[in-house]
Parts: C-alpha cells; structure tokens; sequence
C-alpha cells in the first residue's frame, strides 16, 4: 500500500468523524469509495485541505446540509472530539520514535554491563555517557527510519521487535534483583519485614540470612542487608574486635531463617587466625607478608544481647 | 477557462448552479469513478471545482436515479466506486442543457443590450 493511500485512508476516516451526526447508512452512502478518489488526487498532487471542510463541501453538494444540527447535540460534539483525539494519536508518532529508541538504548546497556555495573536498570550508562548518548542518537535515526518507511511485508517483524522491547523492559523493570531493590530504596521502603507475636511479642523481626561458609566481608554485607547486628566469635579467643577480610565464617548462631528483633545480634563464628593476637585482639600479620594483602574489618557492634 | 481569483465567490456560485449539468455531461461519454470526473471537469476547464463538492453531487445524482453505481475492486487497495448514466439521466442532461442555454440567450442578450446603450 503506498504511502498517499496510507494518507488517504487516514483523512477518509477524519472525514468519517465529519460526519458522526449522520447514520452510519448516511456516512457509508457518503464516503463509500472516498480513500481512491482522495488517494489518486494526491498521487496528482492536489492539496485536499482539512478534513472539516471537505466533509462540510460534501455535505453541501450531496444536498444533506439540512441534516446538520443547527446547535450541535452536546453528546454527538462529545463524540466526535473524543474520535478526533482518537485519530490524532497517530501524530504522536515521532515522540513514540524517540522513545522506542530510548528503550532500546537501555536495553542495550543493561544487556552490556549490567553484570559489570551492578548498577539498576536504567542507570547503565552512567559510567559512559558519551557512549550512551552516540548509541541513543543511532537509535533515534533508525527508528524514524523504520517509523517512515513503508514497511509492508515487515510489519510483523517491526511489531515483533516492539514486543521485544516492551518484554525486555518489563523484565528489567520487574525481573531484576538489584532493579528492585533500587525501586525500594529509593521509594524509602525498607526491606520486608513482619511482625511477629508470641516469643518476640510486638516487635519488628528479620529473618537471619545464611552467612555460613561466606569470607567476612561477604557475611557483613549479607547481614547488613538484612537489618541485623553481628558479632565475629571464635572459640579459642571469644569476641574479636578485628577479623581480617579473608577469613571464612564457618558457623553461625541462630541458624538461618530464625526470626530476630531490629539490633539482636548473630553470632558468627569464624576459623582459627593465627595472624590475630587473642590478647591486643588486633591482627598481627606475619613478618614476611605485606601489609596490603590484609585488610581488617572493623565490627559494628561488640555487645549481644538475648532475644 | 474559470479561474480562481477575486471574483471566486462569485464563480463558485456558478458552478454550483450547473454542477449537476456538468457532472452528467461529463459521464455521459464513459463511466468513471469520483476522481476520474474531477479530472475531466478540470481538463475542461473548470479548474477550481473542489473534489467533495464533485463527489457529493455524485451521490446526490446516484440518490436521484440518475445515475448508476458499481464498484471495482483493486489488489493495492480500497475499491472504486464508478458512475454511468441512467435513461433518467440521459434525460435530464437533454433538459437542463435546454435549460442552460435558454438562460445563456437571456443573460447575453441582457449584457448585449447594457453594452449597446
């Protein structure tokens, strides 16, 4: 279908809205055949003018002038303003174009480094912007491309890749974890978390996460996460204010997914240390390593308490 | 040839009044669809004539009797309504060109007398 047919089928069915105060047998004696007149006048490349005064010089000449409404019927202007707004939605095409490509641009960094970044979706190209804003602008021309185009046969596959892109973008906006969180944190929710009676009566509980087996710094991470204290234990020493990095936890008390109160703490026992002095309980490194290749943790909290 | 400038007002209010004549004439020949009649109204020399107004009175002239309507169908599109005349409308024509002339006689032979004096 060429694109003056294209036209002309869109301006019969404006000239349609023209006439919604007919009978749809009155419209359909009217325009019936309307989209080839108007599309050869256009291939001769002649200006049909607005869709308001076609239908008002059609009216006229086909003698039904008497059958407009003299004060038009609230509900029919309703009418006929909605399906102007209605057909006018196709002139939002070019703002659809540059959104697609945005999507796409998205898509296509969250595809590239997200496991890189870790960042959120939507947020990818952050750490090139320039990069981002190259591809973008790429993106922007091949869709008003794709958009202009007469695509014919290619229809299916322009509206395959649309629901690519509007899958692709509901599972990042829905589907991933880190996505998530950053919708959470930054409404200002905090992590879920419910509210228990009986043996914690009242109070905002956590369920404790499995830190068994993680290095140190891992472990802190896992339980901050969760909104709870800790403290590293080892059994030769007792409380240890300093735990290298590296070291492993190799156990844990409550056992994970035992509910505890805001602040309760988790025991985290971690394996022996031979580069920590149990009496300064600082680390002690050995005198033939470097002083780079251990770092130390230092611990939130000291203190425990029972729940 | 009716052109459009100043007095277009006045020139579309004469073609109102013979567009009817106009359009049979121009189907009196060969059957043709909407655009094909705007076509030969204006390779006639009624350059100004707006398409609707054409394809309204189409209607009306089909509505009336007229003229007859059928269409064809296309592979790269919407169909094609054609137009032919009827026996009533070969009539009419025969009349309203009576019509015409008759009232030509008359708007000459005014202008003539005006001009004479």
């Amino acid at each position: 279908m060429s694109t003056n047919m294209e036209t002309a089928i869109e301006f019969a069915n404006k000239v349609r809205v023209e006439l919604s105060h007919l009978t749809t047998e009155q419209i359909a004696d009217l325009t019936d055949g309307l989209e080839a007149d108007i599309a050869s006048s256009l291939d001769d490349g002649a200006d049909i003018g607005s869709a308001e005064k076609y239908a008002t010089d059609l009216l006229a000449a086909a003698g039904m002038s008497k059958d407009i409404d003299v004060v038009p019927n609230v509900v029919d202007v309703f009418i006929k303003k909605v399906l102007r707004w209605s057909l006018s939605i196709s002139d939002l095409a070019p703002a659809w174009w540059v959104f697609r490509a945005w999507v796409a641009t998205q898509l296509t960094g969250f595809a590239l480094f997200h496991e890189e970044t870790g960042s959120p979706a939507f947020y990818e190209w952050n750490n090139r912007p320039f990069l981002g804003f190259v591809l973008f602008v790429v993106l922007v021309v091949l869709s008003i491309c794709v958009g202009r185009m007469n695509i014919g046969k290619l229809k299916s596959v322009v509206l395959l890749s649309h629901v690519v892109l509007g899958v692709g973008a509901t599972l990042i906006m829905f589907g991933s974890p880190r996505t998530h969180d950053w919708f959470m944190y930054s409404s200002g929710s905090q992590f879920p978390t419910t509210t228990v009676q009986g043996f914690t009566p009242n109070c905002l509980t956590h369920e404790v996460p499995n830190a068994s087996g993680l290095l140190v710094r891992d472990a802190q991470v896992i339980i901050d996460s969760a909104q709870l204290d800790y403290f590293f234990f080892n059994p030769e020493y007792g409380t240890l204010n300093v735990v290298p990095q590296e070291s492993v936890v190799v156990n844990q008390d409550p056992a994970p997914g035992t509910l505890l109160c805001t602040n309760q703490q988790v025991k985290l026992w971690v394996e022996w240390i031979p580069h920590i002095d149990p009496l300064t309980k600082t680390t002690v490194l050995p005198e033939d390593s470097e002083a780079t290749t251990t770092t130390t943790v230092k611990l939130k909290a000291t203190t425990t308490t029972s729940p | 040839m009716v052109n459009s400038n100043d007095e277009s007002l006045d020139r579309s209010q004469l073609v109102k009044g013979v567009l009817d004549l106009a359009v049979l004439s121009a189907l009196s020949q060969e059957d043709g669809y909407g655009y094909d009649v705007v076509r030969r109204l204006r390779s006639a020399g009624l350059v100004d004539v707006a398409e609707a107004s054409v394809y309204g009175t189409l209607r009306r002239l089909f509505a009336t009797g007229m003229l007859t309507s059928y269409v064809v169908a296309s592979d790269e599109g919407p169909h094609r309504k054609y137009y032919g005349m009827t026996p009533v409308g070969r009539d009419s024509i025969a009349a309203q060109r009576d019509q015409w002339v008759a009232f030509c006689e008359v708007i000459n032979t005014i202008i003539k007398t005006k001009e004479d004096n």
